[in-house]
């Protein structure tokens, strides 16, 4: 037999698997191995964590720690207290920013700026943290 | 009976939701009655604890009572979807960094499966309570029992006993179930309505114990398998799974977590459609109307691997039970919080402020459902009843935005919006 001649192929009741889907060709972009993801400042400040909540400041008693009348302040649920801290605490149930510091009759506030008294524990009958205050944004330029 | 292997389900609901929300921003309204109304101000739909002490009821009507409001001090609110289901998706992240599986059952409710995690499983239920707490401001109280029906009684006794409990009730032990189901109503039993109520009433059955006590085939063949299914519950054997409720009157929810990680927006994109669909078909089977839906897309929690979760809510021009619409307003919502670059483990679509046809008088300007979408909605479920579930669906439809509502007691959109974040003094 001629061995070019082509022999029809016996009837099969085999069934096959098809595979869905589609396989990439070609050679490889190199770059690919070296991607990495744009900056991100939403995961920077982590602000999509379900602790993390944003607030808009009033007021300018802070304005020496660069908080200013219309910053913006991400704020952290999930730390815990500690002199030092700025803070938003609720004050007498008044949402208040200020900085945490140690007295042995409780927390003082104290503002950033000269023109305001730090607060001190007979000043108020009861406080509560809200969060601590992780990141500051001021915008400079519009 | 306690060696084999029982399933382990917590309730965990967040105490008075909508007002509890409202509160975070406004701290001074912890010491005045709140309540929210329906969307177009038309009733009471929430009531803090104070609110309650005086009398007030869910569904007052708003104009009927407002005087009443005034004269005591109450703080009145429209109801800030866009807030609160921002707070609900928070409560499910929280909830998800430390428990493998759960599911919403509805705005305010999450059920949580705990098998197999470390006794006393009661430190886990108070773990989540702190966990909320601390992440997201907002208090719950936390039941867990051997099914769902249980979960929700132990929730019951978490706010009935709340001083004593601490919010946390574990209803495991064969003792307890009895003693909390001889004074527990049997219309606080879960899926127990004012109208089974009545019907069981004739049969002499007032409390979830005589209830539990009831043959379930017999009571199944003289009322409907619902209530067979519940009766098994409240003797301790476990019916329904995650993922398989009865449906809540103010809100649905259908959410699962993928089989497999899911990649691409048109990925994304089909599972919410099909919840959608899901979705859509309870809110008509129980003849509601939708007036705010949100879409939530989440990585998963363990392991390694970048994280993201976001949520968008969306507010439909009107009322509806329309499919089509829903799922316009639902792939709308997804493309603004989609991000590429991300493993997706779970999706959910949560359809809120619903109401009855009907029950809520709209104002005369407002605008309703078309006539001609009633007729092809009707049409539609008689199909895929015939058919099957999915013979007819949407497919994915180009959007156009119409967005808008009159609320004029609303609070500002605090967490969502740049122009109305929550500001606070300095």
């Amino acid at each position: 037999m001629n061995p070019l001649t082509p022999l029809p192929l016996a009837a099969s009741r085999q069934s096959l698997q098809v595979l869905a889907g589609c396989a990439a060709g070609g050679f490889p972009s190199p770059a690919a191995d070296y991607y990495e993801p744009p900056l991100s400042l939403d995961e920077r400040m982590n602000i999509r964590a379900p602790h993390v909540w944003l607030v808009q400041v009033e007021g300018d008693s802070m304005r020496d720690a660069g908080i200013f009348d219309g910053s913006l302040l991400v704020v952290d649920r999930s730390i815990s207290p500690s002199a030092g801290h700025i803070v938003l605490a609720y004050v007498d149930n008044q949402p208040l920013v200020k900085r945490l510091a140690r007295s042995p009759a409780g927390w003082l506030l104290e503002s950033a700026n000269p023109s305001y008294k730090t607060i001190s524990p007979c000043e108020y009958d009861t406080i509560e943290v809200f969060g601590v205050v992780t990141w500051d944004l001021t915008p400079h330029a519009h | 009976m306690r060696t084999e292997q029982q399933p382990i389900f917590g309730l965990v609901d967040v105490n008075a939701f909508y007002v509890s929300c409202e509160r975070i921003f406004r701290p001074e309204l912890r010491l005045r009655p709140v309540v929210v109304l329906s969307n177009s101000d038309g009733c009471i739909v929430a009531r803090s604890n104070e609110a309650k002490a005086l009398g007030l009821k869910m569904g007052d009507p708003y104009f009927k009572v407002r005087a009443f409001l005034e004269r005591h001090g109450v703080a009145v609110f429209s109801s800030n979807y866009t807030l609160y289901g921002e707070l609900s998706h928070r409560v499910g992240l929280a909830i998800s960094s430390l428990v493998p599986s759960w599911e919403r059952f509805s705005i305010d409710e999450l059920f949580v499966q705990l098998d197999g995690l470390p006794e006393p499983i009661i430190d886990v239920g108070r773990a989540i309570q702190a966990r909320v707490l601390e992440w997201t401001a907002l208090p719950v109280g936390v039941g867990i029992g051997h099914t769902k029906t249980l979960a929700k009684a132990a929730q019951h006794a978490s706010k009935v006993w709340r001083e004593r409990t601490g919010g946390v009730v574990d209803l495991r032990e064969p003792v307890a179930v009895e003693w909390l189901l001889r004074r527990m109503p049997v219309d606080e039993v879960w899926g127990i309505g004012h109208r089974m109520r009545d019907n069981l009433a004739g049969d002499g059955i007032t409390t979830a114990w005589q209830l539990s006590q009831a043959d379930p085939r017999a009571m199944g063949r003289k009322y409907s398998v619902v209530l067979e299914r519940t009766i098994r519950e409240l003797q301790g054997e476990s019916c329904l799974d995650l993922e398989q409720s009865t449906p809540a009157k103010q809100s649905i929810c259908s959410s699962k977590m993928f089989g497999q990680r899911v990649h691409t927006l048109q990925g994304l994109q089909e599972a919410l459609a099909t919840y959608i669909h899901r979705a859509a078909e309870k809110l008509r089977n129980q003849r509601s109307l939708c007036g705010a839906l949100r879409v939530g897309i989440q990585t998963s929690f363990h392991g390694d691997g970048p994280k993201y979760a976001n949520a968008a809510s969306a507010i439909p021009a009107y009322p509806t039970d329309d499919v089509r619409q829903l799922t316009r307003y639902a792939l709308r919502a997804l493309e603004g919080i989609y991000r590429p670059g991300y493993a997706y483990s779970k999706a959910e679509v949560l359809l809120m402020d619903l109401r009855q046809r009907g029950e809520y008088t709209q104002d005369l300007f407002s605008p309703s459902q078309p006539a001609r979408s009633d007729a092809l909605m009707a049409t539609m479920d008689k199909i895929n009843r015939r058919w099957g579930h999915d013979c007819l669906r949407t497919a994915a439809v180009p959007l156009t935005p119409d967005w808008g509502m009159r609320r004029s007691l609303l609070s500002p959109s605090y967490m969502t919006s740049w122009e109305q974040l929550w500001r606070v003094r300095a």
